[in-house]
């Protein structure tokens, strides 16, 4: 093996001096070999499917730790290539390098910087392939299916089983239920189940063009205040507003918290092709009475999903088939074993639980948490409403964590969907590059222009943000100068800073235009970037000028809508090519006498 | 006969008086001049022989002249030395108004010349060097460098002249990679690289040291390894500050040999400028001598001839002053300069220096050390 090592050094020696140099061989080597460690640790990091039960199981490489690994492994390859690479400088001791030679060098930090950074990328991927591998679609939706199909037995909580959140057959998806007490005329037909009240209206509706010109001023209207929801439809917004009271009594046997008014859906996959239309609620709706109210304003039930499921669910009822309920559970518990949600059911026990033929009626509920060990029996409490009094007695000892089923779903798809390597390559690209940008900085010039460079970056732009306060302060009243001026400063400082290396190297010190230089290195984009803030910073300023520009689709196009996040990798190119272009004038500033 | 076949007549008379250390490093020369890659094989292949087996100097010495043999048959251009490489004419170089200034100073340095500069510190040795190698800036005169290699920068020019400061930069890492990563900068076929660095190891004198690392090795050979670098690069122009600093006066004399005999390779010789305290040993390899005083430029020929034949010479005994005019008193002794431990003695014109030696002897003077320095820059120093 070192006889390997050694026969390949020698060869590169002799060869590319560069690729010796710098150790890109070893040091992609190195990387490939990690991001395999990686992978295989993101594989293998969840097989134990308890982690799935948190929330946002995307940022895993964050919350074990695994981030803080990844960091030391990446600094100290970086650490141990700096103490490697230094060991020998041709450009330093003049011997022959061209243009090409000189940017070859600084390809290769980028190349080694960016593959010792990205272990993050590994780690990930290697999460989704096991996700992908171990948990396929058609099983995924398979089990979504089962949950959905047996959900409404889990028993939760009332408000999910009272007579309001019914939305099958017709006219139980038309109507709208008032259930705010103090909204409702007890004159009224209504139904009551201990305090709550329901009382259902039909609806009317009031619909205004979305290109309306004056569709604000119509919204500000008095006669549009009162309205529960608004659907934005193609190209109209229509208006629900209560109308009048519906007698339900003739189709309601009982007002009791019934199986047969589930209308909830538990996990709704993002691979869900039924369009439920988007509402807006009013959220104006209560506030004429108190703040608190704005809550209880938020109808989600109102859709075609619920209207669906409310069938399904009346339909298996209906079917009143104890074998099929039995085997629904019987699948749905081996899901949640394979899952390992916690739960103490059976399915013999949870069909004895909920199984009351005719009308279905929940008598027990089931917790989401297991019971506390010394829980001791609660009395009713004086400030406890009856609905919640009714919950305590009917509560059993069985528990069933249905959130950890419902985030277990929800991070497998979101695994699935998510794309690190979208998500994360600008940074990452970025960061490699300016990394790259001061080892590329420090052995072009040396350590003491490199440190100047720091400072003096420092000092301008505590002098820039000193300026900027200075100008908010002397035009106060006109931001938008201020920024005008601002930048325009900073266009300026940008300007004279790459000019000085191109024009003056001759006539200034070498350790100023060392200085220079490398500012210029790493600051090219970000100058590029400025001279393209400031376009459409003109740009936004003649749309003001526009006479449409205060309707609300008015649509300001600037130079950034052009690529768009695109511009990022724009701009990358741009300054890898400038650093081409640019290797002449850092030979050039390398040959200068000094004194 | 012409230049190599005059230096191989030469080694071979070298080898053959037995005088081994210096002949074999003729030989070397004489390989390194061909250009020839297997003649370079085999002295490498021999250096290690010599190293495993020191004490055959008979069969080294065979050896040796059976390479001389090939080495005769080779015909080696001889390189053209007429043309200046860097001419500079009337640089001023100045450090501020009533601060230190050198010049105007004019030099014309050619190839295969050793030119020695010499001065008390703080005189511009070192200033004239960085400014000769593009270093410094010099605010007036002209600066002109001419090449063989052409050149379209600056940073082009600067990989043709090497300047090797006083203090020299740590070597890090293995020595021999250090070596060949010059050469594969340089574009040196991947074939050659490792004979020709070989064969600049076997030249210095490195082989038994080229596996140490750099804090290993002593300061002698610290120079040698940054002169075996320094040729690899083939340079047009070598300037070299103090080499001779911390060497022992043996290491001194085998540096600047080196230096020389590098220097007048037949077909690729070096224009050198060296600075230096050590004045015998520059004066004696040095084709020219540059004394600079306060900034001011000296060659010790042009003033020489300026002032009348004087004799001076140094002397360092353990007489009284007294004593020493009263010895002298019928040679027209001149002026007697003590600086406290030697005495400088200035004779008038047509004063033999076998004479002093004969006044010495006769007058039982307790003499360490004497010597005429009537052609030699040391007459700056003390006076």
């Amino acid at each position: 093996m070192k006889a390997f090592i050694y026969k390949t050094n020698q060869y590169l020696l002799e060869r590319y001096p560069t690729i010796w140099n710098t150790r890109l061989i070893w040091m992609l080597l190195a990387a490939v070999l990690l991001h395999l460690i990686f992978f295989v640790f993101g594989f293998f990091s969840l097989t134990n499917p308890k982690i799935l039960h948190e929330r946002n199981i995307t940022t895993l490489f964050f919350d074990n730790g695994t981030v803080f690994l990844s960091s030391i492994i990446s600094i100290l390859l970086f650490v141990a290539w700096l103490i490697y690479m230094f060991k020998n400088n041709a450009f330093k001791n003049f011997y022959p390098t061209t243009r090409l030679k000189l940017f070859g060098q600084f390809m290769c930090y980028l190349l080694i910087i960016f593959s010792i950074s990205t272990f993050y990328l590994s780690y990930n991927y290697g999460i989704k392939t096991y996700v992908a591998a171990n948990y396929p679609d058609e099983q995924i939706n398979k089990e979504i299916e089962i949950t959905n199909d047996v959900a409404l037995f889990l028993s939760e909580d009332v408000s999910d089983y009272t007579i309001d959140k019914r939305r099958y057959p017709n006219p139980f998806n038309t109507l709208f239920c008032e259930d705010q007490e103090r909204f409702i005329d007890e004159d009224l037909p209504h139904l009551k189940f201990l305090d709550e009240v329901f009382q259902f209206y039909t609806l009317s509706t009031k619909v205004i063009p979305i290109n309306d010109r004056n569709r604000y001023t119509i919204e500000q209207d008095s006669a549009y205040s009162g309205y529960v929801f608004k659907k934005t439809q193609d190209s109209l917004v229509t208006f629900y507003f209560k109308d009048s009271v519906v007698d339900m009594q003739p189709l309601v046997k009982s007002v009791k918290p019934s199986y047969y008014n589930a209308s909830f859906t538990l996990f709704v996959s993002m691979n869900d092709t039924l369009k439920t239309n988007a509402l807006n609620y009013n959220y104006n709706y209560a506030e004429y009475s108190d703040y608190d109210g704005y809550d209880y304003n938020y109808r989600p039930e109102f859709n075609l999903r619920h209207q669906i499921r409310s069938k399904k669910n009346q339909e298996l009822l209906n079917r009143n088939d104890k074998n099929e309920i039995k085997k629904l559970m019987d699948d749905f518990l081996a899901i949640s074993n394979a899952y390992k949600i916690d739960h103490n059911l059976t399915s013999e026990q949870w069909l004895d639980l909920v199984y009351h033929p005719g009308d279905f009626e929940v008598k027990h509920f089931i917790r989401t948490l297991p019971k506390d060990e010394y829980e001791y029996a609660r009395v009713a409490a004086a400030n406890q409403t009856e609905i919640e009094k009714f919950y305590l007695v009917h509560r059993s000892d069985y528990h069933y964590n249905n959130d950890a089923l419902k985030y277990t779903f929800e991070n497998i798809e979101e695994i699935k969907v998510s794309n690190p390597l979208a998500d994360s390559i600008h940074f990452f690209l970025w960061f490699s590059f300016f990394v790259s940008c001061i080892v590329f900085m420090f052995r072009v010039t040396g350590l003491k222009p490199l440190l100047f460079s720091i400072i003096t970056t420092g000092v301008l732009i505590l002098f820039i943000t000193l300026m900027t306060a200075l100008i908010f302060y002397l035009i106060r009243g006109s931001d938008n100068l201020a920024f005008y001026f601002i930048s325009y400063i900073t266009l300026l400082l940008g300007t004279v800073i790459l000019a000085i290396p191109l024009f003056f190297a001759e006539r200034i010190k070498k350790l100023v235009v060392a200085i220079c230089v490398n500012i210029s290195i790493a600051g090219f984009p970000l100058y590029l970037f400025l001279i393209l803030g400031i376009i459409s910073m003109h740009q936004r300023d003649s749309c003001r000028l526009d006479p449409e520009y205060y309707k609300p689709n008015f649509q300001c196009h600037t130079i950034f809508d052009v690529f768009e996040l695109n511009w990022s990798y724009v701009l990358y190119v741009i300054a890898i090519a400038f650093i081409f272009f640019y290797s002449r004038i850092i030979k050039q500033w390398k040959s200068l006498p000094e004194g | 006969m012409s230049k190599a076949e005059a230096r191989i007549k030469e080694v071979i008379s070298f080898l053959t008086n037995k005088d081994t250390v210096l002949g074999y490093r003729k030989l070397m020369d004489c390989v390194i001049d061909t250009q020839d890659l297997d003649l370079y094989r085999e002295v490498i292949a021999l250096t290690d022989w010599k190293e495993q087996f020191p004490e055959q100097e008979d069969e080294l010495i065979e050896r040796s002249l059976a390479i001389l043999e090939k080495v005769a048959t080779i015909p080696i251009s001889e390189y053209e030395t007429n043309n200046p490489v860097v001419i500079g004419h009337n640089l001023i170089k100045s450090y501020g108004h009533n601060r230190f200034q050198l010049g105007p100073i004019s030099v014309e340095i050619r190839k295969g010349e050793v030119y020695g500069l010499v001065g008390e510190n703080g005189n511009g040795k070192t200033t004239l060097l960085r400014v000769l190698a593009k270093e410094l800036k010099y605010n007036s005169g002209q600066l002109d460098y001419r090449f063989d290699t052409t050149y379209d920068s600056n940073f082009d020019l600067r990989t043709n002249l090497v300047y090797i400061p006083q203090r020299t930069q740590k070597w890090y890492g293995s020595l021999k990679d250090n070596l060949k990563f010059v050469l594969s900068n340089y574009g040196i076929p991947p074939e050659e690289n490792e004979t020709r660095v070989l064969m600049m190891i076997a030249r210095f004198g490195l082989w038994n040291y080229k596996h140490l690392k750099w804090n290993e090795l002593s300061s002698g050979y610290k120079m040698r390894f940054e002169l075996a670098r320094t040729l690899l690069r083939q340079p047009e122009l070598l300037l070299l500050d103090e080499p001779l600093a911390n060497l022992d006066v043996l290491a001194q004399q085998v540096i600047l040999e080196d230096l020389k005999s590098m220097c007048n390779s037949i077909n690729n010789p070096v224009a050198l400028i060296l600075s230096s305290q050590q004045l015998y040993e520059v004066e004696k390899i040095s084709d020219k001598v540059i004394y600079l005083k306060e900034g001011k430029y000296k060659d010790n020929k042009e003033v020489i001839a300026d002032e009348t034949n004087q004799l001076i010479v140094e002397i360092d005994c353990d007489a009284d002053r007294d004593t020493v005019i009263a010895v002298f008193e019928d040679l027209h002794l001149e002026k007697l300069i003590f600086n406290g431990g030697i005495y400088v003695a200035y004779f008038k014109e047509g004063t033999s220096f076998n004479v002093i030696l004969e006044t010495l002897g006769k007058r039982k003077i307790n003499v360490t050390y004497t010597r005429n320095i009537s052609k030699s820059t040391r007459r700056f120093f003390v006076s």
